[in-house]
């Protein structure tokens, strides 16, 4: 999962608006930037400071012709002005006129340093020098690597094994060249690259290094993301060749202009211009699983440059330069799709990538969606269910629906029956939300009863079944999907802890897995629970309806911690609040939704888990029985995740303190057993050691020995 | 195959004197150490470590510090105010030099081998020069108020570093004075101990001076200006003893909760030139305090007051990491304390002050294997003899009939009569004695006690003749000219034939002569191996000579054709097993069955093993300790997969092993526990939980 933090501005940019500061390279240790702009003026910044270090400025009349570079060997700063002039200086020196200045005999196109090799420079014919070279004999011979006509358009430095790459991409009459320089021994190769198509032009390069080879990212103009594999061996024969590309990702439109670098394996990250006009968009994109993990609008044009060095993307707007740093994290499918599918937030022209459009077009050029085509091209046994169904869909009745459901499960054991139960899912919950009295529950159960359906598969099934409040339809899907994002698992929760007794009464649920622990005679408490209609929030846990009712909730809470053996809510509530405790989530993403509980939902969840965390106790075992064994661990986590959300509203609301401080009680005493259990594993496992001598502790024996 | 009614006998109070302190010689590869009850023992690192000199203990004299100095010379220094050069070839105190400075506490000898620093309880630092026959005292340093307790050299031999109490002093070699006074910081110990003492103290090359306090402080100071560089608090016990590798990089330190810690020059950052002191590895061999530690090349040596000494290699520094890397735990001596009247059922024990008979029990049951049988008759101690004068004992011995007992201390032996009629039992001294001419090392009578061996200097052995009332010297068996002129080894080990015909004679060099005793003259040598024997024992019946070497080689020769034997032959070619290569402890005891005669009994600390010579020698695929596996099987299967070792480790640690005259096996044990209950107590040390 990769997202944006913090953004912060580093600086102002000088110039024209839309135009970007000419080069940022790292300097030094990662905080540290060095900014060339305008064409004159070059400034160390400190990141973290958000201020400048240094700043040196050429003659009027001078040209920064090359971004500056910092040479971490040394710790100077390398920059050409005027094509053919090289100045080298430290951060100490304040004049750039007083320091070293070289006149070189070939123009220069850009230097290049990274921390662990030595800088290199490249001429705009395409030779490669060392600078240390450059420096003993500048005026040394430069030779023309490319042709005349040929214009170098983009370059990069790696380093592998130690050893600098240098790879550079050169443009003739609208054929572009890859060149790779590598020193040793002196070896330069040169590939044509193929047009993706006839009419795209490549508008940015990003590249990183891969085993053997340089896997090179284009943007193109019709919106694609391309990828092409440069090896870094010489072919047999020495001939140029032709190097293709394919298709990685699709961005929603075609651009003009745009930007993308590479964050890590996975993620890239697009600077492109949005459908608005005059804004500009920032994505992470994910590129195994094609899907935005971030984003971020630009309010006004941007100079669509993206520069990035440790973890920190550079972006200029407004005539400012802005910092923002990202996270990366490897993903799962689940947590990639967790952002995608997020339908609640801002209705962005950015349309996602998913599973629904992807099994539904054709036209995509993805390897997903030619597998997706395949399915449908096929034209098998599940293909054409698939069409039936989803035709019968939208028109039958709720009676022709579960027949037609069923007929569809006898295909289950065909390999894209996934795909056609999402389909007709998808299907069902589309006619949902149209047409508000239809809802075919058993047709829908008998789909997620299949076991093969997934959150991704078919988003809007969990957000029909809130809607319905439908809780054996949730607990289903909370106990099928693996997948489910924490905003979606925390809204369950919600309906679960707010839902009225009545409806819980009505629904099915098997309630054998509490019952060895919650005695129902104590259901009656339930009756005092507030009856707030369901979704209704509580603004700082104060509502209106509160007041009429505030007699009752004083009730309610004061008997709690009076009878704390007592089971809080009744057995089909149990239920259904251990499912959502058993499902999978990430500490990090449920916590702010958890906020969003209002206090009395917190308070009788707490409650709740006490009284779990009190039985797990008393039995002494770490698991209570059910399908989905709840173990005293998830009951802790659960409660500290909680605690954590809503500490400082729990600590200020008079109501809750008897329950902070039954639980503190709860904690000490805990703590004390265990320190307790502690001291006697101690003395335990000294009587262990204790054990062995023991066995011949005779000073004399006479015994048998035989070796056989 | 082998079924033996054992003795195991766990009354033997053996407890190991704690170690006082270590020295080790880089040039010789050799690692003195001096023991509480004065004794002093050389250890032979190449050949695993073996313990190849032994020189008794006094009782008037305690070692406080002990030191190689180049040539292989053996110098110590102790309470009593002598320093002691150690004569390593017959054994003794060479000669020893009064300080005048009342009890030393340190000697260290000059990093060019010449002087020898010495430092006394008077607060002077005398400097002795090192000469080939005997040390001349030089010169005294500035005296200083408190005692010194330690020393160190510069490494340019330029000055001398004296540690003492709550103060660091250096002093200038050529002018003898004064240069330096660290005072050390006792802040923090105010209420509860009001001296903070150095106990050891280094010098780095670079000037830099180490040193370590009761405080549990390990600190760095600059020479020149005498100011603190560096303070690590290493340990909350006192820190008694450091030492630092050759090449500076790597210093140990011990301390008085048992644990060695190893602190490693390293670099800061990977890549940087700037280098730290780090503490890298914390070791906890012992159980109660490290009073020294050595550092060599290679490894991290330490002496405990546990009686251990632990050899800890570093990986790091070793190239092949297999058997070389293994810790090595050195508990028990590695020569035999106890011996056998086979005849009579007696066994002799050997303490550093007295010795003790003790008669084995009986049974008049049999069992089978594993069956703890019903002791009819038990054991009894019979006597304890208590040494004459202050000078321990240092070889033992009892005659196989049980009669006559004699032990030898540095300088005197001594021969009692032993008569039981009855139940009565009186010892008394052999009135006619005369002494062999010079000092017994090792001690053997005749299978028919008319003839005493005695084991001296030089390879030569004694013969004493006995009579009813009298010992007298009759001839000395003279090594063959040739053979010993070169190096004058004393010997080691003494092996009769049963007949009493045979003798083997055995030194640390690895020479073994053979003599004929009935004609006083020498028959033949075994040929010469490059480890030292740890056990010879001639079989009974055929006269082969068996040997164990300390790289755990077994080897047969015969004596009477002169040459191995073709088992002896076969078991060179066939090369053993590596796990039998790969044991701790050498091999201390051979002996043999009489009624088997294919057999070989051995045992080292840890197991006991019967040689069968008829089985095939087991390769390195075979499992060499199979004996529960065989157990298990069948007799017909139990065939195919006997081999020629069988080693059972039921009884360990084990002392001594031997054969008495009725088959009976007796096995001495010494459990360690035993040992740690008899230890005084450690450090108390708080532990969680308990």
């Amino acid at each position: 999962m990769a997202a944006l933090c913090e953004e912060l501005t580093l600086c102002g940019v000088q110039g024209a608006d839309g135009v970007g500061p000419q080069g940022l390279e790292a300097a030094g240790d990662g905080d540290r930037v060095l900014v060339t702009e305008a064409q004159r003026t070059v400034t160390l910044y400190k990141v973290s400071d958000q201020r400048p270090l240094g700043s040196w400025t050429v003659k009027q009349g001078q040209r920064v012709t090359c971004p500056a570079v910092y040479n971490a060997g040394t710790g100077e700063i390398v920059v050409i002005h005027d094509d053919k002039v090289l100045r080298v200086w430290k951060e100490e020196d304040v004049s750039l006129e007083k320091v070293f200045k070289t006149t070189l005999s070939a123009a220069v196109c850009r230097i290049h340093s990274l921390p662990d090799s030595e800088t290199l420079v490249l001429f705009h014919h395409g030779a490669v020098r060392y600078l240390d070279s450059l420096l003993t004999d500048p005026r040394q011979e430069i030779e023309n690597v490319i042709t005349t006509e040929e214009t170098i358009k983009w370059s990069m430095m790696f380093v592998e094994n130690g050893q600098p790459i240098i790879m550079f991409i050169s443009i003739k009459a609208s054929d572009l060249y890859i060149n790779i320089w590598r020193p040793s021994p002196g070896i330069s190769l040169r590939y044509k690259l193929q047009p993706f198509t006839k009419n795209s032009q490549t508008l940015n390069f990003t590249a990183s290094l891969k085993k053997n080879a340089v896997s090179l990212l284009i943007l193109y103009s019709t919106g694609h993301v391309c990828q092409c594999l440069v090896p870094l061996v010489q072919s047999s024969d020495g001939a140029e060749s032709l190097l293709s590309v394919s298709s990685l990702l699709q961005l929603p439109t075609p651009v003009d202009s745009g930007a993308l670098i590479l964050l890590d394996d996975t993620h890239l990250a697009t600077l492109t211009p949005s459908t608005e006009k005059q804004k500009d968009i920032l994505c992470i994109w994910n590129t195994s699983f094609q899907t935005i993990q971030d984003r971020k609008t630009f309010s006004q044009k941007t100079s669509r440059q993206l520069w990035n060095y440790d973890r920190m993307l550079f972006v200029q707007s407004r005539k400012k330069l802005h910092v923002l740093r990202y996270v990366c994290e490897p993903s799962s499918l689940a947590s990639a799709l967790g952002k995608a599918s997020n339908t609640n937030a801002d209705q962005e022209n950015v349309p996602v990538v998913s599973w629904e459009a992807l099994t539904g077009s054709k036209t995509k050029q993805s390897k997903f969606s030619k597998k997706a085509s395949r399915v449908k091209q096929d034209g098998g046994d599940g293909g054409c269910q698939l069409k039936v169904s989803l035709s019968g869909i939208q028109s039958s009745s709720e009676g022709q629906i579960s027949s037609l459901v069923r007929k569809a499960l006898f295909s289950q054991n065909l390999p894209d029956f996934q795909i056609t139960a999402g389909k007709l899912m998808e299907g069902l919950v589309e006619r949902c939300n149209k047409d508000p009295a239809f809802y075919p529950q058993n047709a829908l159960i008998d789909l997620l009863n299949t076991n093969k359906l997934s959150y991704s598969l078919c988003p809007g099934v969990m957000a029909l079944g809130l809607e319905k409040s439908d809780v054996q339809l949730l607990q289903l899907c909370l106990r099928q999907f693996i997948d489910i994002p924490e905003m979606v698992l925390c809204s369950c929760l919600k309906m679960f802890l707010s839902i009225s007794e009545d409806v819980l009464s009505g629904a099915e649920l098997n309630t054998t897995s509490v019952e060895s622990y919650i005695k129902e005679k104590e259901a009656p408490n339930l009756k005092d629970k507030p009856k707030e209609p369901a979704g209704r929030p509580m603004q700082n846990g104060f509502s209106p309806d509160s007041i009429e009712e505030g007699s009752c909730d004083v009730q309610v809470l004061k008997k709690v911690p009076h009878n704390p053996e007592a089971c809080p809510v009744s057995r089909k509530r149990a239920v259904l609040l251990n499912t959502v405790l058993t499902a999978a989530f990430s500490e990090n993403y449920l916590l702010p939704h958890l906020k969003d509980l209002t206090t009395d939902q917190v308070i009788l969840f707490l409650t709740y888990l006490q009284f779990l965390y009190r039985t797990c106790c008393q039995q002494l075992t770490m698991h209570l029985p059910g399908q989905k064994k709840l173990s005293i661990t998830e009951v802790v986590d659960w409660m500290n995740l909680l605690l954590d959300a809503n500490f400082t509203i729990l600590v200020l609301l008079p109501k809750a303190r008897p329950l902070i401080r039954s639980l503190q009680k709860c904690v000490n005493q805990q703590m004390q057993l265990f320190l307790e259990l502690n001291q006697v594993e101690g003395s335990l496992s000294e009587l262990q050691k204790l054990q062995r001598p023991c066995e011949s502790h005779e000073k004399y024996s006479i015994e048998v020995l035989e070796l056989y | 195959m082998g079924e033996f009614t054992v003795h195991c006998v766990r009354f033997f109070n053996y407890v190991p004197s704690g170690v006082r302190c270590i020295s080790y010689s880089e040039e010789t590869e050799r690692l003195a150490v001096a023991r509480n009850d004065g004794s002093v023992e050389v250890y032979n690192f190449p050949a695993n470590y073996y313990q190849e000199k032994i020189i008794p203990g006094d009782e008037k004299r305690s070692t406080e510090s002990i030191c190689w100095v180049p040539g292989g010379r053996l110098f110590s220094g102790g309470l009593n105010g002598d320093i002691i050069e150690y004569d390593l070839e017959r054994l003794c105190v060479k000669y020893s030099v009064n300080g005048f400075g009342g009890p030393i506490w340190n000697i260290v000898p000059s990093p060019c081998g010449t002087q020898l620093a010495v430092a006394c309880e008077d607060g002077s630092v005398k400097l002795f020069a090192i000469t080939p026959e005997r040390i001349v005292f030089g010169k005294s340093l500035d005296r200083q108020k408190e005692r010194i307790l330690c020393l160190a050299w510069h490494p340019s031999g330029s000055h001398i570093v004296a540690g003492s109490i709550n103060t660091i002093k250096v002093f200038n070699v050529s002018s003898g004075h004064l240069l330096q006074v660290m005072r050390m910081d006792r802040r923090a110990l105010v209420g509860q101990k009001r001296e903070c003492i150095v106990w050891g103290v280094a010098v780095l090359s670079c000037g830099e001076i180490a040193s370590v306090d009761s405080s549990g402080k390990l600190q760095f100071w600059d020479l020149e200006t005498g100011t603190l560089i560096r303070s690590y608090t290493a340990s909350s016990s006192d820190i008694l003893s450091i030492a630092v590798s050759p090449e500076e990089d790597s210093l140990v330190i011990g301390t008085a909760q048992g644990a060695i810690l190893q602190f490693q020059y390293l670099e800061r950052q990977a890549g940087k030139e700037e280098k730290q002191w780090v503490s890298t590895k914390p070791f906890q061999h012992h159980t109660r305090d490290v009073l020294s530690v050595a550092h060599s090349n290679t490894c991290l040596i330490s002496g405990g007051l546990d009686g251990n000494i632990v050899i800890r290699p570093l990986l790091e520094r070793i190239q092949t990491k297999t058997y070389e890397a293994a810790l090595r735990k050195i508990t028990f001596p590695h020569r035999n304390l106890v011996s056998c009247a086979q005849a009579s059922r007696l066994l002799l024990f050997q303490f550093p002050d007295h010795l003790e008979l003790w008669r084995l029990g009986h049974t008049d049951q049999s069992g089978k294997d594993g069956d703890i049988l019903p002791v009819t008759q038990e054991h009894e101690l019979l006597l304890q003899l208590k040494r004459k004068g202050s000078e321990n004992i240092r070889c033992s011995c009892i005659s196989r009939c049980g009669t006559l007992v004699s032990y030898a201390t540095a300088s005197r032996l001594f021969l009692h009569r032993l008569r039981y009629d009855n139940n009565n039992f009186s010892i008394s001294k052999v009135p006619k004695f005369t002494q062999p001419p010079t000092a017994a090392l090792h001690l053997k009578f005749s299978p028919d006690s008319k003839q005493l061996y005695v084991g001296t200097e030089g390879g030569r052995v004694h013969i004493m003749d006995l009579s009813e009332d009298t010992c007298q010297h009759n001839h000395t068996l003279q090594p063959p000219s040739g053979t010993w002129a070169a190096s004058s080894y004393p010997v080691h080990l003494l092996a009769t034939s049963s007949d009493g015909s045979l003798l083997a004679v055995a030194s640390s060099n690895s020479q073994i002569d053979i003599y004929n005793v009935k004609s006083l003259s020498y028959l033949c040598s075994v040929p010469q191996y490059n480890s030292p024997p740890t056990a010879i024992s001639i079989h009974p019946s055929n006269k082969n000579l068996v040997i164990a070497y300390a790289d755990h080689q077994v080897v047969e020769f015969s004596i009477s054709e002169k040459q191995y034997t073709d088992w002896g032959r076969k078991v060179i070619k066939h090369g053993l097993h590596h796990d039998w290569l790969e044991r701790d402890t050498p091999i201390m005891g051979i002996t043999f069955n009489p009624s088997k005669s294919k057999t070989i009994l051995l045992h080292d600390n840890y197991m006991f093993c019967i040689i069968d010579k008829s089985l095939p020698l087991p390769d390195d695929k075979t499992v060499l300790v199979n004996q529960k596996t065989l157990k298990n099987l069948s007799v017909s299967a139990r065939m195919s997969h006997a081999h020629a070792f069988k080693i059972t480790r039921k009884y360990q640690p084990l002392l001594f092993m031997d054969l008495l005259d009725n088959g009976e096996l007796v096995l001495v044990e010494r459990t360690l526990s035993d040992i740690q209950a008899q230890l005084p107590p450690p450090m108390k040390r708080k532990q969680f939980g308990t």
